[in-house]
C-alpha cells in the first residue's frame, strides 16, 4: 500500500497529521480512564505495576512467556480512501495513529498505554500519543524514501531492532519516573 | 539513501531518546513504541 502514488505530497503529509491526532485521541482516552483507575494507587504502586507489565512483555517479546495481548488483527481497510485525497488518508492515519486498528507487533505500545493510563500527567500522555504518532510517522517516512525493501530489511534486523528500540524505550520509562518522582 | 535504513533510522531515534529522555521522556516513550510496531501496514 505504501508503494502507491498516494503517498506523496500533500496526502502522505495529511496521513502523518493523522497519525499524531490518532495517537493523541488514544492517549487522552486513556489518561481520562486512568485518572480514575489510579486515585487509590501510591506512586510507587502506580510505577511498579508499569514495570511488572514492562517484564511481562519484554519477556513476551523474547519468547520466554506465551500470552495474547488484545489486539486488532487486521489491517486498515483500503476503502477509508473513498473519502477523497487528503481526508482518505487522514482517517487511515488517524485509525493507525490510535494503535487501535491493526496489527501492533510490539509490546512495547501497551506498556506506554500503561504508564499513560496510571502515571501520566495529561500533557505527558499528550506528549506520548504524539510521539507513538511520529513513531509511525518515522516508519512510513523511511520506508518511502530508502531504495530497496525497507520492510525486509526491518524483518533481517528485528532482533536488533527490538533490543535497541527497548533499551530506548526504558530509558525513557526511567526518565518519565525521575520526571513524575514526588519532590 | 541508506540513511532510511531500518537500523539508521532506530540508532537516531535511541540515540536522541537517551539524550532528551531527562526533558521529554514521555515523547520519546511514544516514538520508540510507535517505531517498534514497523511491518503493520
Amino acid at each position: 500500500m505504501l508503494s502507491s502514488p498516494v503517498w506523496r505530497g500533500s496526502p502522505a503529509l495529511a496521513f502523518r497529521a493523522g497519525l499524531l491526532i490518532g495517537g493523541a485521541l488514544s492517549a487522552v482516552v486513556l489518561v481520562v480512564v486512568g485518572s480514575l483507575l489510579r486515585v487509590p494507587l501510591p506512586w510507587t504502586a502506580r510505577w511498579a505495576l508499569v514495570a511488572a507489565a514492562l517484564v511481562l512483555v519484554l519477556l513476551r517479546d523474547i519468547g520466554v512467556l506465551r500470552f495474547t495481548l488484545p489486539e486488532n488483527r487486521r489491517l486498515v481497510p483500503e476503502s477509508v480512501f473513498r473519502l477523497g485525497r487528503l481526508l482518505g488518508p487522514l482517517q487511515f492515519g488517524v485509525e493507525m495513529g490510535t494503535g487501535a486498528r491493526t496489527y501492533l507487533p510490539s509490546g512495547l505500545p501497551y506498556v506506554a498505554g500503561v504508564a499513560v493510563l496510571l502515571a501520566a500527567p495529561l500533557s505527558g500522555a499528550l506528549w506520548v500519543g504524539v510521539g507513538f504518532g511520529v513513531g509511525r510517522a518515522l516508519m512510513t517516512t523511511a520506508n518511502l524514501r530508502y531504495p530497496g525493501d525497507w520492510d525486509a530489511q526491518w524483518a533481517r534486523y528485528s532482533g536488533r531492532l527490538a533490543a535497541m528500540l527497548g533499551a530506548a524505550f526504558v530509558v525513557s520509562l526511567l526518565g518519565a519516573v525521575w520526571l513524575t518522582a514526588p519532590s | 539513501m541508506r540513511r532510511w535504513h531500518p537500523l539508521v533510522v532506530a540508532g537516531v531515534l535511541v540515540a536522541a531518546a537517551v539524550g532528551g529522555a531527562a526533558l521529554v521522556p514521555w515523547l520519546f516513550l511514544g516514538a520508540t513504541a510507535g517505531l517498534a510496531t514497523s511491518g503493520s501496514t
